[in-house]
């Protein structure tokens, strides 16, 4: 299968008929029906003129290009991991940023946010993205260690934080906010003893970030990271979060019972009644899948513990004053016990949470495992005797640690659409991604049928991106990077004196000045302010 | 005379005083940064036509030339780019791929000793200002860049502006080691004494051990030239290990190099970004796999086939033949290579991204006019002009 070049100054938005397929688009209730998809000048149109190019997808499902809202794949963490893991098992979960665009694309995903950089590692984070091939990006920015966000959200002060999140979202031109245990990773930094209750601090962020009116609610990384027994804080950081608008992350790593790591079993079961329970919230999972990963994180502290834990290397690297950073290549084996409850908590998660539209499919790449590896979990939550052989040839108790066995729920197509676009493409508040009614953006994936759902979904027949057919049959014909897209905060009141306020906080945060860590608009290759006020 | 311009590219690699540059004067005229800084900026600013085989050639004619050279050669090699923005070196490593060549940057196997000790053992670091901001004990091992660089470890503050208390403990002397078994036995005793050892030790050795005893936050910070040579990497290891030791006690403690001047840090970014290696990496076939170089450590003079050299400042051509330089100016005592084709300096002209030795990203803006095409206009050109890619086997 031959990769291609485009040729010089072919258009980047495309026009075409795409005729006979099954089309699977939840958003508007198609379920499956032969129909066509029109695109013109690389938006869904009602009508095409005669005479437009078409492509026979008769035989084939069509559905929305995948949209991944939680991954890591540049910036200076996934910088520090392939320093770290330069060949080998671990270097193989981290492909180069050209071969990442591809096999995203070989999926038929067509957009995806890294979902956490550091304010002053956005431009360069930026300048790799803007060289990721085909598909469209953007970034979360850190804040939940930063120093002065964390000196506001103590203080209850969610004018000021509103201010400083405001500040880090337009500096980092980031989409939204993200937060990472915090008061856990600050208190880690400072070499302080951390017994506060975070569950406050979480209300405060959320608040705050709320009246930005971002497209995306805050993005929230929890207290308590693979520790055993941390579903009893994740509930009380529920309860402090209900009402309030947010995103909750990799929940699976949350979802724990048990004192020790000897006897951690799956809570998975409780937290998806409380989000059953509690309309608002949102979720992804962060999938273990078997085999080799790399866990890399903002919550410097839990990968310290990773690390004693498995005597494993680790990378680590306090960054400014805004967040903690660290590596550690991780195995998750079936064999072993606690990889055993949390591939199983995460699936039950998946499976027990009732609304797929709440949630998004995950691996966290690469720290539950590599994002090419979620045909593997989409046959998993479609075929349930098929996950019961995997729970069979695991640890011998992680069926009797875990609920899984118990769960006879099997995806549908339309659901597995719902988690890998409609869903994540709502909550990232992207009205024109994660369908294909007319306004969306002709980002389509063409798969063939297959009885066996990992390989329908591991092989696209081909990938429409902007109406340009970009990946046909294997071959990637058309690599050129995707946009950028980052937020607008709103305009808040009196936030002329917040911001200047706040202004010394933020050069006080780092060492170089706070316009040096300002990227302009203008620095991004193809930006695309999204606004939702 | 028009008034000077600031520029606060890093191009000590570290927190540096921003650059005062007068536009307009060949050399540039520069006042304030480190030593190093104004030595990178105080450059010609107009380094005459391209040439070829010495003599003056259209832009057209020495990217004609650069073609075919480039073209014809076998396995050729990509350097320099120590001096370059991330966006430079990425369009090299793109452009060595293509070519199916192999690229390295200059100046970066003095590092080798830290990546290798970092891939084996792992390191618990910080940047500069996350040292500056909480270390109470600094620890400097045969480095000592107070003098130069003020703005590195400035009378500490707390996020209030309150002033907080911070000991800087200066313990090897600057610069290479006469001999690493030394440093690494100097390093034993430090780390037994810090771990309560009473034995055969100095005074300054059992001050810096009751020092990093005491330390809420111990930051242990040392020069590239220490972990320099076929011992760097156990030294390097060995300053990680001290690190991990006070971290095993219940304080905080991070370690760091202070890196490489220029740009290294960006070319590393960007060759780990395209290739998943930070250094001396080759490609298999064009368009194929990357991997490490089995020639690392060849010097460019004498390796085989083509070279492609992108701002070098120290590489010499050495007289061979094949041998582009695209840059702002020809290394000092180069020889006249096959081609050469001036840049603007980077840095001061265009737009671009260039990282401190810590990974901190910092923006070109470009406060000088460029009369000279740019080194990553150059790098497209020459990348427009080759055969394209061949076919990637997915």
């Amino acid at each position: 299968v031959s990769d291609r070049e485009p040729s010089a100054g072919a258009p980047l938005r495309g026009t075409v008929r795409i005729r006979g397929g099954s089309i699977v688009d939840p958003r508007h209730g198609r379920r499956g029906e032969a129909g066509e998809i029109l695109i013109a000048d690389g938006r869904v149109v009602e009508a095409l003129p005669a005479g437009a190019l078409s492509f026979d997808a008769k035989g084939l499902i069509v559905m929305p290009g995948g949209v991944d809202l939680h991954t890591h794949v540049a910036g200076p963490a996934i910088r520090s991991a392939r320093l770290l893991c330069p060949r080998g098992r671990h270097a193989a979960c981290l492909p180069s940023i050209d071969e990442t665009g591809r096999r995203y694309a070989r999926l038929g995903y067509t957009t995806l946010f890294d979902a956490a950089i550091a304010s002053s590692g956005a431009r360069a984070a930026h300048e790799e993205l803007d060289h990721l091939p085909i598909l469209d990006k953007g970034i979360f920015v850190l804040a939940g260690a930063h120093a002065a966000a964390i000196k506001a959200a103590r203080a209850g002060d969610t004018t000021r934080l509103a201010a400083i999140l405001a500040a880090l979202v337009e500096g980092a031109r980031a989409h939204a906010i993200k937060i990472v245990n915090p008061g856990g990773v600050a208190a880690w930094r400072e070499a302080a003893a951390d017994d506060s209750d975070p569950a406050p601090l979480l209300g405060t962020f959320a608040e705050a970030a709320a009246s930005l009116r971002l497209p995306h609610p805050l993005h929230v990384h929890l207290p308590g990271l693979g520790q055993p027994g941390n579903a009893a804080l994740t509930l009380r950081c529920l309860d402090a979060l209900a009402g309030r608008p947010a995103h909750l992350t990799h929940l699976q790593f949350h979802a724990y019972g048990g004192r020790t790591p000897r006897g951690l079993r799956s809570r998975a079961p409780e937290i998806a009644a409380w989000i059953n329970a509690h309309p608002g919230p949102t979720l992804d999972v962060g999938q273990v899948v078997f085999g080799p990963a790399v866990t890399v994180s903002a919550d410097a502290p839990a990968q310290c513990r990773l690390a004693r834990a498995t005597h494993a290397r680790r990378l680590s690297l306090d960054v400014e004053s805004e967040t903690g950073l660290a590596v550690v290549p991780h195995d998750y084996r079936a064999g072993n016990l606690t990889a055993a409850v949390q591939w199983a908590a995460g699936l039950e998660l998946m499976l027990l949470v009732r609304d797929p539209w709440r949630l998004a499919l995950t691996t966290d790449h690469p720290n539950g495992g590599p994002f090419f590896a979620y045909p593997l979990i989409i046959r998993m939550l479609m075929d349930r005797a098929h996950r019961e052989a995997i729970l069979a040839g695991a640890h011998p108790r992680a069926a009797a640690r875990t609920h899984l066995a118990g769960i006879a729920r099997e995806y549908t197509i339309e659901e597995i659409a719902i988690v890998t676009r409609a869903a994540p493409a709502r909550i990232l508040g992207l009205e024109r991604k994660g369908h294909l009614g007319p306004g969306a953006d002709g980002d389509v994936a063409i798969y063939r049928p297959d009885p066996e759902p990992g390989a329908m979904f591991a092989a696209p027949v081909a990938l429409f991106k902007d109406g340009r057919l970009v990946l046909h049959e294997g071959a990637i014909l058309d690599p050129r990077p995707g946009r950028t897209f980052h937020a607008a905060p709103a305009p808040r009141r009196d936030a002329a004196a917040a911001d200047a306020a706040v202004r010394e906080d933020l050069e006080r945060a780092a060492s170089i000045p706070w316009e040096d860590r300002v990227v302009e608009h203008e620095a991004l290759a193809r930006p695309e302010t999204v606004q939702t006020w | 005379m028009r008034a000077p311009v600031a520029v606060r590219v890093p191009f000590c690699g570290l927190p540096c005083a921003p650059l005062l540059v007068q536009p307009g004067t060949d050399p540039l005229i520069v006042e304030g940064g480190c030593a190093v800084a104004r030595a990178a900026a105080a450059r010609r600013t107009d380094p005459g036509g391209p040439r070829v085989d010495g003599m003056p050639a259209t832009f057209e004619a020495a990217v004609d030339r650069a073609v075919a050279i480039l073209g014809g050669a076998r396995r050729p090699h990509v350097g320099g780019l120590a001096w370059s923005t991330v966006e430079t070196a990425r369009r090299a490593a793109r452009l060595a791929r293509r070519l199916g060549g192999s690229i390295d940057i200059e100046g970066s196997d003095r590092l080798r000793g830290e990546i290798e000790a970092t891939q084996q053992s792992g390191l618990v670091g910080a940047t500069f200002g996350a040292v500056r901001d909480r270390a109470d004990v600094v620890l400097l091992w045969r480095v000592d860049p107070r003098a130069e660089h003020p703005e590195f470890l400035p009378d500490p503050i707390t996020l209030d502006g309150a002033p907080r208390a911070r000991r800087v403990i200066a313990l090897a002397p600057a610069g290479a080691p006469a001999s690493t078994g030394a440093d690494l036995e100097a390093l034993a005793t430090l780390r037994a004494a810090v771990a309560g050892s009473t034995g055969a030790t100095t005074a300054g050795f059992a001050e810096a051990a009751a020092s990093l005893r005491e330390a809420r936050f111990a930051a242990i910070l040392w020069s590239a030239e220490a972990a320099r040579g076929a011992g760097g990497t156990a030294v390097v290891t060995a300053l990680g290990r001290l690190v991990r030791d006070l971290e095993a006690g219940g304080r905080r403690a991070v370690g760091r190099s202070l890196g490489a001047a220029g740009d290294v840090a960006g070319a590393m970014s960007a060759l780990l970004s395209e290739t998943g290696l930070p250094r001396a990496v080759r490609y298999e076939s064009p368009g194929g796999a990357a991997g490490p170089d089995p020639f690392d450590g060849v010097p460019p003079a004498e390796r085989g086939g083509a070279l492609l050299l992108v701002g070098p400042r120290e590489s010499s051509a050495g007289g061979r033949a094949g041998v582009i330089i695209v840059g702002p100016d020809l290394p000092d005592g180069s020889s006249e290579p096959d081609v050469f084709i001036p840049t603007a300096l980077p840095g001061l002209s265009g737009r671009g991204t260039w990282l401190r030795a810590d990974g901190v990203a910092a923006p070109v803006r470009g406060p000088i006019t460029a009369t000279a095409p740019l080194e990553e206009d150059v790098l497209d050109r020459l990348a427009e002009r080759l055969p394209a890619r061949a076919a990637e086997v997915a």
